[in-house]
């Protein structure tokens, strides 16, 4: 994919914008800080991502346990899937960090209901998104990898998204002609002078074929480009779907993990020097049972994991609490419990990342009395 | 030929067919009111379409298989391989439907009934994107939506609301009455999420300055209503039934009225009054008006429409045929964009379904971010140009154009404005299009043609 010019994601995000309170002159990318958040629809096993060295997790779950001998020690109790490889080396160099047993206030087990309210943070019903809260809050720009805009980036801040051509493009002159023809027509005339700025070639394969390694690593990398140049969105946002292992889990969990892995170093690359000051959020609306289900998977939970990666990340480390596996301490007597409140890491990371006000946080972003997750920053 | 015969084909009815335009332009209101009948909703084609109560029973006997133990969430835990030949059968159910209502859109006779349908699915969104009303959305729309579109506003909102896949998509089937003894027994309670949405999606909206407290009632008094499961026997096994030992029982009050019903009747009488609410006729004409004219209608034509439906008691057919009369909807400048449904079955009836679709079928709903049944969230799809057309989603409506003009590229492209637009071709796309380079770039610029594009 040809780089993406500064005007071209201005004049994009101008289309979104027309709703927007936010005066343009504040709202273009005064801050080279990039925050971008990964939803893994369906649900991903973070027991499986990050296994707990412990007596209860064997029996729990030997049944889908990756071989010990592959699995990846932080030497903290803790150990990474074995596909999951340069987040290990990340996690070393001080550039991811994991926060187990998190969960949003969501406590049934619906991924319907579960996306909506990780994407809204608010009660049943609620019609915009906390990140284009967020970007009403900071006023930065929104910009998200997919066909159609996500409910978290829906509502009255600048925000569009972007995908790559599912068909051929049209020829150049073909544009032309139809730039003559919506002549006078607003509509389709700001609109397509705006698509033609758009880049051509490369990233022509679907986002949604290809299997988990080849989307995620697609849309992980699209993102990191997007946002690299100067001036580009502040904010990002991408869904990786397919991750409700409820049979089969190891071999279905494998490619996925390796897409998730594969697709953070080439979001790492994309972003170029721009890593330095970025953080991922990559978390589920929820966690699965802790203990393995009669057809080698796991059902829908509460305790999920998040993990942040990015050069702006307070890395190396595990933030917030560890509720354990003992059969006292599992949420309704079978999911990992929900020591961490999602919402108080969001707004960890909305402040000290991004620098979004307290109150503004409070009152608008993440309603509710969550406190900030303290140091997910450097 | 008169613009009134292009208008009724393609802003009333779902866009000329070859000939179309000729063969209306009679009379092309009288065209539309004879479309008002129990026969166009009965033409749908569902006889191979399995009814919502078969897909809950066939559902409720993968459950007996389960083996993880019975959980109180909104999702009820079901054996994975169970789960996994139920999920095949929900793809190949909702594949099935959408096959079905693609295939109508191309070919009904009475596209105005049609548009009208989906107009009112719209409006009673049940999404296929929940796990088990994947199986549930179509038979929704040809069971709850399909035969009541021509009654009243309150006998559609009853058959909708009532159905099992909107008791099931917001939830109502799992509420219970915060004070039953069920509740007590097995920590379940209250869920607000269908009184909430039916008042403010369905009926008055907010404008009504309806507060948590109306909300909270109207969901206690819906308690009891749910779908039959295997404990209340086979015969009542998926359909919708009202079950009193989860009712909470006692006066509710809504909007300042007291409702002392007993039983299911009371949520009945409480929907009646939501219905013949003014603010219900307010936003049931500025919708339709919306829908049919621009996305910033005319006041005049949403005062009419508002009228109609207050001194007709909500009656539908008078509703429509009071729009059939307005001047404003016929109003020579088309100005709604068209959706990506829209625009797909438009061209359809155009140019024919394989042609429109030619096996990309999945790629072009999953670009254009519109796959039948699938709206993001009960409020349905959007429905303002602002919505549909951007940077991405134009693009994407141009490279569809382009595949199909490279797939058929003896389409003629100056027939097509003929058959499809008539007198609504504008000079500048004759032109366009006769200047074209080629036979194909011809068919890219008709097809995207602003006058194609709008309605």
């Amino acid at each position: 994919m040809s780089a993406l010019s500064r005007r071209t994601l201005l004049t994009l995000l101008a289309a979104a914008g027309s709703a927007s309170l936010v005066p343009p002159a504040f709202a273009q990318g005064v801050s080279d800080r990039r925050f971008i958040f990964v939803i893994l629809r369906g649900a991903m096993d973070g027991l499986a991502a990050l296994i707990p060295d412990d007596r209860e997790t064997e029996g729990l779950r030997g049944a889908i346990l990756p071989a010990e001998s592959a699995q990846l020690d932080l030497g903290n109790g803790f150990r990474l899937h074995p596909a999951l490889t340069d987040l290990h080396a990340l996690y070393g160099a001080s550039e991811a960090a994991f926060v187990h047993a998190v969960a949003s206030p969501y406590r049934d087990r619906s991924h319907f209901d579960g996306q909506d309210v990780l994407e809204t943070m608010g009660p049943a019903g609620t019609r915009d998104g906390w990140l284009n809260r967020a970007l009403q809050a900071g006023g930065m720009d929104g910009l998200a990898v997919g066909y159609a805009l996500p409910l978290a980036l829906k509502g009255d801040g600048r925000a569009t998204n972007w995908s790559p051509p599912v068909f051929d493009a049209a020829p150049a002159d073909t544009l032309e002609r139809l730039a003559d023809l919506y002549a006078g027509d607003p509509v389709f005339a700001a609109p397509l002078a705006m698509a033609r700025s758009l880049p051509e070639q490369g990233m022509s394969a679907n986002l949604s074929r290809g299997g988990p390694v080849a989307q995620y690593r697609q849309a992980l990398s699209a993102i990191g480009e997007l946002m690299a140049p100067d001036g580009a969105p502040g904010v990002g946002m991408v869904s990786l779907d397919g991750w409700d292992t409820h049979a089969n889990q190891p071999g279905v969990l494998q490619t996925r993990l390796q897409g998730l892995n594969q697709g953070v170093v080439a979001l790492k690359d994309a972003l170029g020097d721009r890593w330095a000051s970025t953080c991922v959020v990559m978390c589920s609306e929820f966690g699965r049972t802790a203990a393995a289900n009669g057809t080698r998977g796991t059902d829908h939970g509460t305790g999920g994991l998040a993990i942040l990666a990015g050069g702006a990340v307070a890395g190396g480390r595990m933030h917030g609490d560890w509720p354990g596996l003992a059969p006292g301490a599992l949420h309704e007597g079978r999911d990992l419990a929900p020591a961490n409140d999602l919402a108080g890491l969001l707004k960890g990371v909305l402040r000290d990342h991004l620098g979004l006000d307290r109150a503004r946080l409070d009152s608008l972003v993440l309603p509710g009395g969550a406190r900030p997750m303290d140091d997910l920053i450097i | 030929m008169s613009i009134h015969s292009a208008i009724a084909t393609n802003r009333f009815g779902l866009g000329a067919r070859p000939g179309d335009i000729d063969a209306v332009a009679d009379d092309p209101p009288a065209w539309l009111r004879e479309q008002l009948t129990e026969d166009a909703a009965e033409s749908y084609p569902a006889d191979s379409l399995i009814s919502a109560r078969e897909h809950l029973r066939s559902f409720y006997d993968y459950r007996l298989t389960r083996s993880a133990r019975n959980q109180s969430g909104s999702e009820p835990q079901v054996d994975p391989e169970a789960a996994a030949r139920y999920l095949r059968d929900a793809r190949r159910t909702i594949v099935q439907e959408i096959q079905a209502r693609t295939l109508h859109g191309e070919s009904t006779d009475t596209p105005f009934h049609e548009r009208l349908t989906r107009f009112w699915s719209n409006h009673f969104t049940v999404s296929a994107r929940k796990f088990l009303t994947t199986t549930l959305a179509g038979a929704y729309e040809r069971e709850a939506i399909r035969p009541n579109i021509l009654g009243t506003f309150e006998a559609l909102a009853e058959a909708a609301i009532f159905h099992p896949a909107m008791l099931i998509y917001l939830d109502n089937w799992q509420s219970v009455g915060p004070s039953t003894r069920p509740a007590e027994r097995r920590e379940l309670g209250l869920n607000e999420n269908l009184a909430r949405e039916v008042m403010e999606l369905h009926t008055v909206t907010p404008a009504s300055g309806y507060t948590q407290e109306d909300v909270t009632e109207f969901a206690k008094a819906l308690t009891g209503w749910t779908v039959g499961n295997p404990r209340f026997g086979q015969m009542r096994k998926g359909e919708t039934l009202f079950a009193g030992p989860i009712h909470e029982s006692g006066t509710r009050t809504v909007l300042g009225k007291r409702y002392t019903q007993s039983g299911g009747q009371q949520a009945k009488a409480i929907l009646h009054d939501l219905c013949a609410h003014p603010d219900t006729a307010k936003s049931v004409a500025f919708k339709l008006a919306r829908h049919m004219v621009a996305d910033e209608p005319p006041q005049s034509l949403i005062s009419k429409l508002e009228v109609s439906f207050r001194t007709s008691g909500g009656d539908l057919t008078a509703l429509y045929e009071t729009l059939i009369d307005a001047p404003e909807a016929w109003e020579a400048e088309p100005r709604k964009v068209k959706s990506p449904d829209e625009l797909l079955t438009s061209t359809s009836r155009l140019i024919g379904l394989n042609r429109t679709l030619a096996g990309d079928a999945r790629d072009v709903f999953e670009s254009f971010a519109q796959s039948p049944f699938t709206a993001p969230s009960p409020e349905g799809w959007p429905d303002t140009a602002e919505a549909w057309i951007g940077p991405d989603s134009l693009n994407k409506r141009i490279e569809w154009a382009g595949r199909i003009a490279e797939r058929f590229p003896t389409l003629d492209a100056r027939q097509i404005l003929v058959d499809g637009l008539g007198d609504l071709a504008t000079e500048t796309t004759r032109q366009a299009v006769a200047r074209a380079e080629s036979g194909s770039q011809a068919l890219v610029l008709a097809l995207m043609s602003p006058d194609f594009q709008r309605r």
